[in-house]
């Protein structure tokens, strides 16, 4: 029989000795893995779903997911309250919040160094600074417009007007000022001869809509909008493409190109690598690899925007404008304007609108 | 003296951290509140003027509305969780054996434990579009969408944890209550309801403000229970306090809304105390 003289204080250095043997022979392993995984800001479904599909293809880091809660803005005081050591390298998000950003001095400038595909993007979708350095990684354009669920809606919808038609108590679904920053107003300005500088004729007839009693519910986030569609809770409402590709059980009618008075409104969505982000290098990667041909190709499929890439296929029909088309129905809106304006329009729905309802 | 200086040294790590976490960045939120917001920016800029204008916007009749609607609401379900809270708790002290009482009041406690949005989500799918709304929209006579209906789960919503926290702060108020003098009461010719209502329940009078007081606190501050059952139609101090901060970045007006919000809650309370412990509690 085998004896052993193994004494605790020699346990205890072979112990100790194994420790440092162990944690010494990890560091250049870690090394190589990279300083830290990729932080990436993004919607919740279809958008997170799509990009990580497409993050573990590409597969060079690991990726610590953050949701947007609530608007799209929402992420901005995150990033303020943390700066200049915010937890994020990488934000998807859209046109009005890519000028907040550029603003507050946020977005790296990027060039086709950091992200070749961009050869393959119109420049005119690309955000710039006062300097014209391009800001951001644009990956799709989309549209904000009226969409209602034949199936459901107890009338059929052709004219703005119709939003008033005592038929529909209950069943308009109106998206709160900070969804979409508040297209929705505009575009009902826009129907009554107004626009974005001149919002009270939307804002008379928004309140003439609170008071009718048709308002069902006040969206705040995506995912009001997809349960309140699919459970028929209401079955009208302004909306953008990529939230609606999430309904999958309800017929939509989308109401893009049927009259004047209901205007889409065109917007660019895309990433922001943050100035403040240690992993740029690997940030820029990732946005670079979702807008190659294939990427986007997936990215019209599965969120149903029209990728900017100029090389990828897709089929939104509702969202194809001709030249004449576009002059007819689609607005492409003051995005500066809008983010100025967002704070004073979102107090006028508090104190004009949220108390008739 | 020298119990005096230990016990003042006992006292530093608690008013050390009192100053750190609370004082301090209540301070942060007074200073910001008299900030000028610039739209378009994100909060204040370090340099921005002083302005009572974040304070002067809030005169707005429309925004009375909210502090109205919320001390309306917060009022109606603090009152039904008393009514509901009251029995349970008379129940569970002067009815049920020991062993049935330590289960009862661990199930309340337990429920107290659930996560506000489960207690929610529940609720909205029992109650919402996908659960008996349209039965029970219809057996009152009301609309699914209306603001009565959603009003009304609103108020099951803060019924959800105010009912355990009511019957919990009176289990201790009616423990402590002589049984005896009911009983002497009905001796002396008093029906059990007479004895109960004049004796039982004015004797708990410091209980029930003290769950009123409690209940009615948690109400002025809800938040989530607002904002998801309410549809966005029915928005409370703390729902205004949030987009502020967190959706339009005007941490100036968000700040004071939440002071006004704050010396509001603090003069209710106060008031409420005073008003029920000068003029009602006699015993």
């Amino acid at each position: 029989m085998m004896k052993t003289n193994l004494t605790r204080r020699e346990l205890l250095k072979a112990a100790a000795a194994s420790g440092v043997a162990t944690a010494t022979m990890s560091f250049p392993f870690v090394n190589a893995l990279g300083s830290s995984p990729l932080s990436v800001v993004d919607w919740g479904p279809p958008w997170i779903d799509n990009t990580k599909k497409i993050a573990a293809n590409w597969g060079k880091s690991d990726i610590n997911w953050t949701l947007h809660s609530g608007g799209a803005a929402s992420i901005l005081p995150k990033i303020k309250a943390a700066w200049p050591n915010p937890p994020y390298d990488l934000v998807d998000n859209w046109s009005p919040v890519f000028l907040s950003m550029i603003r507050e001095g946020w977005a790296e400038t990027v060039t086709l160094d950091d992200c070749p595909n961009l050869a393959d993007v119109p420049e005119s979708l690309i955000s710039k600074d006062a300097d014209g350095n391009w800001k951001n990684i644009p990956r799709g354009t989309s549209g904000v417009f009226f969409t209602y669920a034949p199936d459901n809606c107890p009338i059929e919808i052709n004219h703005i007007d119709d939003l008033l038609s005592p038929e529909l108590n209950g069943q308009i679904l109106w998206p709160n000022p900070t969804l979409n920053t508040n297209l929705q107003v505009v575009a009902l300005a826009k129907a009554r001869g107004g626009d974005e500088f001149n919002m009270d004729p939307g804002w008379e007839f928004l309140v003439e809509l609170a008071k009718s009693g048709n308002i069902g519910r006040v969206s705040a986030n995506t995912s009001d909008v997809i349960t309140s569609l699919e459970t028929g809770e209401t079955c009208v409402t302004f909306v953008d493409q990529g939230t609606l590709s999430g309904v999958k059980g309800t017929k939509l009618k989308h109401l893009t190109k049927t009259d004047e008075s209901l205007k889409t409104m065109l917007f660019v969505s895309g990433w922001v690598v943050l100035s403040s982000s240690t992993n740029k290098e690997l940030a820029f990667d990732l946005a670079n690899y979702t807008i190659n041909k294939e990427n986007s190709e997936l990215y019209y499929q599965e969120v149903g925007e029209v990728p900017v890439n100029g090389t990828a296929e897709h089929g939104i029909e509702h969202l194809r404008f001709s030249g004449e088309e576009a002059e007819k129905y689609s607005v492409i809106p003051d995005w500066d304007h809008l983010g100025k304006e967002l704070d004073g329009w979102n107090k006028r729905f508090e104190t004009d609108v949220v108390p008739l309802l | 003296m020298k119990n005096y200086r230990g016990a003042v040294l006992l006292m530093v790590p608690g008013i050390g951290i009192v100053l750190a976490f609370l004082v301090l960045p209540l301070a942060n939120v007074v200073e910001e509140s008299f900030r000028l917001f610039e739209p378009g920016r994100i909060g204040a800029a370090k340099d921005a003027p002083y302005t009572l204008f974040n304070y002067a916007e809030l005169l707005n009749t429309n925004y009375l509305y909210y502090f109205v609607e919320t001390a309306r609401i917060g009022l109606i379900a603090s009152i039904t969780g008393l009514i509901l809270g009251f029995p349970i708790a008379y129940f569970i002290t002067r009815r049920l054996r020991a062993i049935w009482r330590k289960i009862a009041i661990g199930f309340l406690v337990g429920i107290m434990f659930i996560s506000t949005l489960i207690r929610v989500y529940a609720l909205q799918l029992t109650f919402g579009p996908t659960g008996i709304a349209k039965i029970l929209s219809g057996l009152l006579g009301v609309s699914m969408n209306g603001r009565f209906y959603t009003e009304l789960i609103v108020i099951f919503g803060l019924l959800h944890y105010l009912v355990p926290i009511a019957a919990i702060t009176l289990l201790g108020t009616i423990q402590n209550i002589n049984p005896r003098l009911s009983e002497a009461a009905q001796a002396l010719g008093a029906s059990r309801w007479m004895a109960h209502l004049s004796i039982t329940v004015p004797l708990c009078i410091p209980g029930l403000l003290s769950a009123f007081l409690i209940s009615f606190t948690l109400c002025l501050s809800a938040f989530v229970v607002p904002m998801i059952l309410g549809k966005g139609k029915i928005l409370f101090v703390s729902n205004l306090i949030y987009a502020r901060f967190s959706e339009i970045s005007n941490y100036p007006s968000g700040s004071a809304i939440s002071i006004i919000m704050l010396v509001l809650s603090l003069a209710i309370i106060y008031g409420v105390t005073y008003v029920v412990s000068k003029r009602l509690v006699k015993y």
